[in-house]
């Protein structure tokens, strides 16, 4: 493998100029405006400019619409015809937030009154004082569409205070937005302490709501004539919730089943605060309790698994050729296939029936005129756009999504004078994508958060085979790597239910590398290479995908990166 | 047409139900067992509005279901003094009283538990805390709406308000053995009733001088003290797991000193062995019909002790604290006759109106008379037979369980992502124990000692 290191060394450090990508992290550094001409704009949910521009100034939006005169101090976008929306905003998550490391129990007599630490009774605290800049969702979920969070302790019953951050990936000081936004709560027990049960949850709720109403009267008596009166002394818990009682401070209670939002809604009814119904899940039997309570929603975007069994609709296609197939085969066999039972196919039924209700959610919010917003406490940044999309195809309209994704939780969040919209004077966060955000195949190119620009790496999608499935792709292959004059050979084997990947040069077929993080998506397959050489280490990536016996993608490096291709060796070679 | 009848019946469980919470209904030419009233031949029953409206001969009605019960027995819709169904939760059990936590707050009206028990012919049923503490959880009366999907609609709205007390092993254990603090003995258990009385007067009198002026600032509300002090008010009807004799005279002697009246007993295993002082005292008791010996200081009993009880004038009910048990408390009450020879209507009664004047709910219900709730069950054979089969199962006038109608999958909330159909070993899992329900919630507690 040494030829392919200094092939690949001496390739990719010279041509740097001769490649037609602009490097914006160099001009960057030199201004702080960043102009983006000729693109349509989708300045607000229902709403587009066409070809018009915008002018941000230390990430604000300092112009937009059309006709703006470019400046000669910007840095200029080349993003002609892409389209340009507000950031996301994520109205629930925990993002940023440090992984709480489950640290040794401290051992506690009375079970029943633990310390509020243990109980996990904290409405005193804030997210700021556990945001860590380097959490690696802060970077996955502005690659998915978001400029600011929500963020919220992870926790039990009352983690504590949210905040507002901005995902622009600066130290902890400038990306905190607006703390003490809302209080976050959770049906959530403490294992064996008190409360260790829901009820338990809601009991000390209640309690703990009704002592911070008496404390704040004590307080403030103590306040205008504190001579002979006894002195205020209430646990910090009591304190902390007394914003909440005065309405001062939202509670954001998370309620993820139908049953759980009534039981908040009845909490609700009884204490009389604020409430955000949040990271709901299951929405679809309390449409009508939800409308009537006018509590504020956010609802999660985990939505559920596509139960087996459901896929045979939409492919059609498949389905019949599958069945020519099973004509095909003997009768014997056939019958060993039969049907399910009835009863196994009345519970498929069911849990279909039950899934067209969860990713019909959004259509029937939309239909009853609740506003709503997205969160996504157990879901993954990565299904974000996927399930929103789910939601789309079930009915959603592309208007209420993006609503849902920016005007909704900016006014939720009390942040609507600054955030939700592209205009100007407001954030110039913002989406720079190849289609319509929501069309299939559309591509976030750019995000601009906070006055940082991200770019992202397009690749450009063949024809997939088969839905989705894993591709067989074990064999031999050949490979050239034109920049670098360099081929060789690709051996691609199973490892259990992994792949094994290694390569040689063609100098010395013997002299193999392995891959690591090898991992396969349907026919595209990327792993890393490691090569050192008189103690320096070249970091290699590569990503290619297979099309019948052949292969192409790219290999990149700390230095740039290049094409590869190959094909399969016939079993002779 | 199978099919159509499926789709058609949960469409009504899920949406036609929820809008309309009273029902009207008239039930033709029965035999009516009205508890209170004898028995009536070729009777019918008119419900009105989740009302009975008449009972009588002859009666008519337009535009109204009409069930004809030629041939079958019509009573009051059977009610348990005991049971943990339609709970999402059973027992707090980190301390010795947990009279601040209410079940009523844990409902669950998904559960499939409350549809077998309207197949029982249950029509309410006493959803308790666990016995898990000295002093549990408040419990909550619910009916059997299955197909209501809010938890606020289970309630029996009125019901007066009701706390689990328990006595004996189960609160030794929790708290004695596994966390070294009181109670660890019987005399532990008396002492942690009377601070908890205590609490309770000393919370009322700091309120009170706040009332009245003499302090500056109310004392820090406090859940716990504020039931209390509601059981000292005579707010709330205490329902006490027992089993030995000598505790449950302790507690009487306990709540005579607090003027404490409202109290019925559960499980009363040697009740038999204390029924004229229960009877003196006003205490209540319910009982199961024939079964003890599931761990030792319920080694003693005997299946006469709903009869001896009824005999000496306690208000006696027979009750299931069991999923299973609860879909045939008819033929629970039946084994009176054969242990005791109690006629057909104090069997009844003690499935019916007993546990209704328990609940503190026998002006609305418990017996077949106009005006109260039309909660009905329409048995195939008389209850008391070993042949009998409810038919339907009516509760405030909506038939929420028809035997013609019974399909196989009756939950009302399915989870898309469920992959095996039904599991029933946690479910059940007390019974693996040789306990009752009473101790949901606690195994994980008992396996972490430390």
């Amino acid at each position: 493998m040494k030829r392919l290191f200094y092939l690949a060394i001496l390739a990719l450090m010279l041509p740097l100029a001769a490649q037609s990508q602009v490097d914006y992290d160099i001009i960057q550094k030199a201004t702080n405006k960043i102009f983006i001409k000729d693109v349509i704009i989708h300045d607000r949910p229902g709403s587009t400019i066409e070809y018009g521009s915008i002018l941000i100034d230390n990430g604000i939006i300092k112009q937009i619409g059309r006709g703006i005169a470019e400046p000669n101090d910007a840095l200029i976008l080349e993003a002609d015809s892409l389209h340009v929306y507000p950031a996301f905003i994520d109205a629930l998550s925990h993002t940023g937030v440090k992984k709480k490391e489950e640290g040794e129990r401290p051992n506690i007599k009375f079970v029943g009154s633990p310390p509020n630490m243990v109980a996990g009774i904290l409405p005193h605290t804030s997210v700021v004082d556990q945001l860590d800049e380097e959490s690696k969702n802060i970077s996955s979920l502005r690659e998915a569409g978001f400029g600011l969070s929500h963020s919220v302790a992870e926790g039990r019953m009352l983690p504590g205070q949210s905040a507002i951050i901005s995902l622009s990936g600066k130290p902890i000081k400038d990306i905190v937005l607006k703390e003490k936004v809302g209080m976050y709560a959770q049906l959530k027990t403490s294992p064996r302490v008190y409360p260790a049960t829901m009820i338990g949850v809601l009991s000390k709720f209640k309690e703990l709501y009704r002592q911070a109403e008496g404390a704040s009267v004590h307080l403030d008596k103590y306040k205008n004539s504190p001579l002979g009166m006894q002195r205020p002394n209430y646990d910090e818990a009591i304190v902390g919730m007394i914003p909440v009682t005065k309405k001062q401070q939202t509670v954001f209670f998370k309620a993820k089943s139908a049953k759980d939002v009534y039981r908040v809604l009845a909490l609700q009814k009884d204490l009389g605060f604020d409430l955000v119904l949040s990271d709901v899940e299951q929405v679809y039997p309390v449409v009508d309790a939800i409308k009537s309570s006018r509590a504020k929603l956010l609802l999660s975007l985990d939505l559920p698994e596509k139960p087996e069994g459901m896929e045979d609709e939409e492919e059609e296609g498949d389905d019949e050729e599958s069945e020519e197939e099973e004509t095909d085969t003997d009768e014997d066999e056939e019958e060993e296939v039969e049907e399910d039972d009835e009863e196994t196919m009345k519970f498929k039924e069911r849990k279909i029936e039950a899934y067209k209700n969860y990713v019909s959610q959004g259509a029937m919010l939309e239909k009853a005129g609740i506003p709503f917003s997205f969160s996504w406490i157990d879901a993954k940044p990565k299904e974000l756009q996927k399930n929103i999309q789910t939601l789309i195809e079930n009915g959603l309209s592309e208007k209420v999504a993006i609503s849902a994704l920016t005007t909704n939780p900016a006014q939720v969040l009390g942040i609507s004078n600054i955030a939700g919209t592209a205009e100007k004077g407001k954030l110039g966060n913002l989406i720079i994508s190849t289609k319509p955000i929501f069309e299939k195949n559309s591509k976030i190119k750019f995000m601009l958060v906070d006055g940082e620009l991200f770019e992202y790496k397009i690749k450009e999608k063949k024809k997939k085979s088969g839905g989705g499935e894993q591709m067989d792709i074990v064999g031999k292959y050949s490979y050239t790597i034109d920049q670098f004059d360099a081929s060789g050979e690709m051996t691609i084997e199973k490892d259990g239910d992994d792949l094994k990947v290694l390569m040689s040069d063609s100098e010395d077929l013997s002299d193999t590398i392995e891959g690591t993080n090898v991992s396969q998506d349907g026919s595209e397959l990327s792993f890393d290479l490691s090569v050192s050489e008189d103690g320096f280490t070249m970091d290699i990536s590569v990503t290619v995908e297979f099309i019948d016996e052949e292969f192409e993608g790219t290999v990149s490096t700390q230095f740039g990166e290049a094409p590869i291709e190959g094909a399969k060796k016939s079993p002779k070679q | 047409m199978k099919k159509i009848n499926y789709i058609f019946f949960l469409a009504l469980l899920c949406f036609g139900l929820q809008a309309q919470e009273k029902g009207d209904v008239l039930i033709k030419n029965g035999t009516v067992i009205t508890i209170t009233n004898g028995v009536l031949e070729n009777t019918d029953v008119l419900i009105k509005n989740g009302k009975i409206d008449k009972i009588g001969e002859d009666l008519s009605a337009s535009d109204i279901t009409t069930i004809d019960a030629e041939g079958k027995f019509v009573m009051p819709g059977i009610i348990d003094a005991h049971s943990h169904i339609a709970l999402d939760v059973v027992n707090e059990a980190t301390s010795p009283n947990t009279a601040h936590v209410w079940v009523g707050d844990g409902l669950n009206p998904y559960d499939v538990g409350v549809y077998r028990a309207l197949a029982g012919g249950v029509t309410i049923s006493h959803a308790m805390h666990g016995s898990a503490n000295a002093i549990g959880g408040q419990c909550e009366t619910i009916k059997h709406r299955y197909g209501v999907l809010n938890p606020e609609e289970m309630r029996m709205d009125g019901a007066p308000r009701t706390i689990k007390f328990a006595l004996g092993e189960n609160p030794m254990r929790v708290h004695g053995e596994r966390n070294n603090i009181s109670p660890a003995t019987r005399m532990g258990m008396e002492q942690i009733f009377r601070n908890a009385f205590e609490q309770g007067k000393a919370y009322m009198k700091a309120n009170k001088d706040y009332a009245a002026g003499k302090l500056d600032v109310p004392p820090l509300y406090n859940l716990q003290s504020e039931v209390m002090a509601d059981i000292l008010k005579g707010d709330i009807i205490i329902h006490c797991h027992s089993y030995r004799a000598d505790e449950i005279y302790m507690l009487l002697r306990v709540l005579d000193d607090y003027g404490v009246k409202k109290i019925c007993f559960q499980h009363v295993n040697e009740g038999f062995k204390v029924a004229p002082e229960l009877a003196a005292y006003g205490a209540h008791a319910s009982v199961f019909s024939d079964w003890w010996a599931y761990k030792f200081e319920v080694y003693y009993s005997t299946a006469y002790n709903a009869t001896i009880l009824a005999e000496n004038g306690v208000v006696t009910s027979i009750n299931s604290d069991s999923g299973e048990l609860i879909r045939h408390l008819y033929h629970e009450a039946a084994k009176t006759q054969r242990y005791g020879g109690l006629s057909d209507n104090e069997a009844l009664k003690l499935i019916t109106l007993n546990p209704a004047i328990q609940l503190g709910i026998d002006d609305r219900v418990g017996s077949l008379e106009e005006g109260k709730e039309g909660d009905v069950v329409i048995f195939e054979n008389h209850p008391l037979s070993i042949y009998a089969i409810p038919q339907q199962t009516i509760v405030d006038g909506i038939v929420r369980f028809d035997i013609a109608e019974d399909i196989d999958d009756m939950r009302l909330d399915v989870d898309p992502e469920e992959t095996v159909p039904a599991f029933y070993e946690l479910e059940e899992h007390s019974h693996e124990h040789g306990e009752d329900k009473c101790m949901q919630d606690v195994y994980e507690f008992l396996n972490h000692k430390h």
